[in-house]
């Protein structure tokens, strides 16, 4: 089974709030294929975003197992878990968290340029590249507050893209977006995933983005289980945040 | 990075400006303080310290090249029993030699000047030495000469004079008569020219010069003359010329404490302001150090950033405190009138002061980037 790029078993986070527990993931279980486009769906405050930690190699499970590449990560330390992300990860995140001062082009070189094993030159050349290919070419020298919301996650895109990663993890990356513009982004991601082959896994409340035949993984209860959008239709869940 | 970490800075200049202010502080004092120091002491050692006898000047004179004494003072003098002869000074202090020079650390173009009256001069040293050194080719001074100069071997050997060469001092042009061995001493030259014209370089009025050289009928008696000159001569100071250096190297040492207390104050000032500064920008910026731990900066790159950062500070602390340093010598110079130079092992001290002291002040700023929790830092729901 080497073409599984990452897979969770009886995964377990638990945070403390003061005197309580708050179980936000109790044994999920998820396997994602390399190149696939998979969507994980689920009311606010089920564990979405904590999965995607988990699963992005930013924070370590209260128990259960996470293995990318068929490597155990949930029981590295901080610095390998550094490593996991910067060869292996690319995040991208609803607010963009682009860094404000740094044109679009160092922000998408960002994750690689503590890296000595790519030379500036090369870096500088991969980052053009990627931003041509989200249709910034354009856009280059421009800083984030220069850029359009939209323009914006394409950067990001981009930049989970410098380090040429495994899986890409996005958490509701048009949650900001008006539909017109998150439907573009969700089209250069579904080019990515299709010319690249690269691995996405999305967050979404937006149900409109997914497509009849996409893999859905809907949390709830702490724990995952497969779906498709038809089922989520005759659910009742709309393309609406739902408050719990 | 160090490209990132300028970004860094650049992105709330007043508050790196702020931080900058005790680090400049710091620097320009050290260099400052240092230079004027060194340089008095050197100029102290080199003029009065070298002739034995007793130094006149005006009562209570801040600085002895700004002493202005009345030439009759002179004959007043001559008349106290026990004084074999008078000898005046004027202090030329020249900054271009042959239109060269004048700039911020030459000690090079910097030299002693002295305007003797020849004949005075020879009473005083018995015919013998002017400057109480030996003469290696051509003559003294004599009556009757006006631009001519004595020079010493080492301005001599600098500028490539012999007996007969012309030299330029500041605006002024002299024929060499005669060159002696050199003196010794920090300040490598010095040269010696008639009063009169010397006076005219100097801004004196005709009747003045800048100080007295006394020396009495018996070495022993010194201290009594001197004594004897104040209490009879009106609106002078006379000391033996030992005791003058001596009270210099006094006030020298109380400028030397100050030295490093004013250091200490500004390495503590300083190290606050980075500190403060590092923090403030540190935990403004929590979000984006969020976003480079989750896209892959290990905790040391993180470290590495904020280090660059204030390293960057104490590097530019370093440039203009050592400028604005440069620029209170060059205002000492002007108003004491007598050379100083800022030594390269000065500016070495003060740019490891200030590099050292912005890194510290960034120590606890990085530590603390680096251990932030990306997710937490992201804020993300
Ligand atoms: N750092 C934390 N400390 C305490 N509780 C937390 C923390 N992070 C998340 N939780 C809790 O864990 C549960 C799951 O949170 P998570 O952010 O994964 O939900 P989500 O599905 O992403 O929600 P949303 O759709 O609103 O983004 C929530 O009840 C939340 O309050
Ligand atoms: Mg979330």
């Amino acid at each position: 089974m080497n073409d599984v790029v990452i897979e969770a078993k009886n995964l377990k986070k638990y945070y403390k709030m003061g005197e309580t527990i708050v179980k936000a993931l109790r044994g999920a279980n998820i396997k994602i294929k390399k190149g696939s486009f998979v969507f994980i769906v689920g009311p606010s405050g089920s564990g979405k975003s904590t999965l995607m930690h988990l699963l992005g190699a930013l924070d370590h499970p209260t128990g259960g197992s996470v293995k990318m590449d068929g490597k155990e990560i949930s029981k590295m330390d901080d610095w390998e878990l550094s490593m996991i992300r910067r060869n292996k990860v690319g995040f991208i995140f609803q607010t963009f968290n682009l860094v404000p001062s740094l044109t679009a082009l160092d922000n998408v070189k960002l994750p690689l340029l503590t890296d000595k094993r790519i030379s500036d030159e090369e870096l500088t050349a991969r980052a053009i590249k990627l931003l041509k290919v989200v249709g910034l070419g354009h856009r280059i020298y421009h800083t984030p507050n220069e850029l359009s919301g939209g323009e914006r996650q394409r950067v990001a895109i981009a930049r989970a893209l410098i380090n040429n990663p495994e899986i890409i993890l996005a958490d509701e990356p048009t949650g900001e977006l008006d539909s017109k513009t998150g439907a573009e982004i969700f089209e250069l991601m579904r080019k990515m995933n299709k010319e690249e082959g690269k691995t996405f896994i999305i967050v979404t409340h937006d149900t409109e983005y997914i497509k009849h035949n996409d893999t859905v993984y809907h949390i709830k209860d702490g724990v995952i289980k497969e779906t498709s959008k038809r089922e989520l239709e005759k659910n009742g869940m709309k393309g609406k945040k739902e408050i719990t | 990075m160090l490209r990132i970490a300028m970004k860094n800075l650049m992105r709330n200049k007043s508050r790196s400006i702020l931080a900058l202010v005790g680090l400049v502080l710091g620097v320009t004092t050290i260099i400052a303080l240092i230079s004027i120091t060194v340089g008095i002491d050197n100029y102290v050692t080199n003029t009065v310290s070298k002739i034995k006898g007793i130094i006149v000047y005006e009562k209570d004179v801040s600085f002895l090249p700004l002493s202005r004494i009345d030439e009759q003072t002179i004959e007043k003098i001559e008349k106290i029993d026990g004084v074999r002869d008078v000898a005046p000074r004027v202090f030329v202090t020249v900054m271009r030699i042959d239109d060269k020079g004048g700039g911020i650390s030459g000690f090079k173009e910097m030299i002693r000047v002295y305007g003797i009256d020849p004949i005075r001069e020879s009473k005083t040293r018995k015919g013998q030495h002017p400057l109480g050194s030996e003469l290696l080719r051509g003559r003294w001074l004599a009556l009757g000469d006006k631009y001519a100069v004595i020079l010493d071997e080492n301005i001599a050997d600098d500028y490539k004079k012999t007996v007969g060469s012309k030299i330029k001092l500041n605006d002024y042009t002299f024929k060499v008569v005669g060159i002696t061995k050199e003196m010794g001493g920090m300040i490598p030259g010095s040269a010696t020219i008639p009063l009169d014209i010397a006076r005219e370089m100097a801004g004196i009025k005709q009747n003045e010069v800048t100080a007295l050289l006394v020396e009495p009928d018996h070495p022993e008696e010194t201290e009594r003359i001197a004594d004897l000159i104040e209490m009879q001569i009106d609106g002078v100071d006379a000391k033996p010329t030992e005791e003058y250096a001596k009270q210099i190297a006094t006030v020298l040492n109380y400028i030397d404490a100050l030295f490093w207390i004013v250091s200490s104050i500004a390495v503590f000032v300083a190290g606050i302001g980075i500190l403060n500064t590092m923090l403030m920008s540190v935990l403004e910026r929590t979000k984006e150090f969020g976003v480079l731990k989750a896209v892959g900066w290990t905790e040391e790159d993180i470290i590495v950033l904020v280090l660059s950062e204030s390293f960057l500070l104490g590097v530019i602390g370093a440039i203009i405190g050592t400028l604005s340093g440069a620029i209170v010598v060059e205002i000492a110079k002007h108003y004491l009138g007598i050379p100083m130079a800022i030594s390269t092992n000065l500016v070495i001290y003060a740019w490891c002061f200030s590099i050292i002291v912005g890194v510290l002040g960034g120590i606890y700023p990085a530590w603390r980037a680096s251990k932030l929790d990306p997710i937490e830092a992201i804020g993300v729901g």
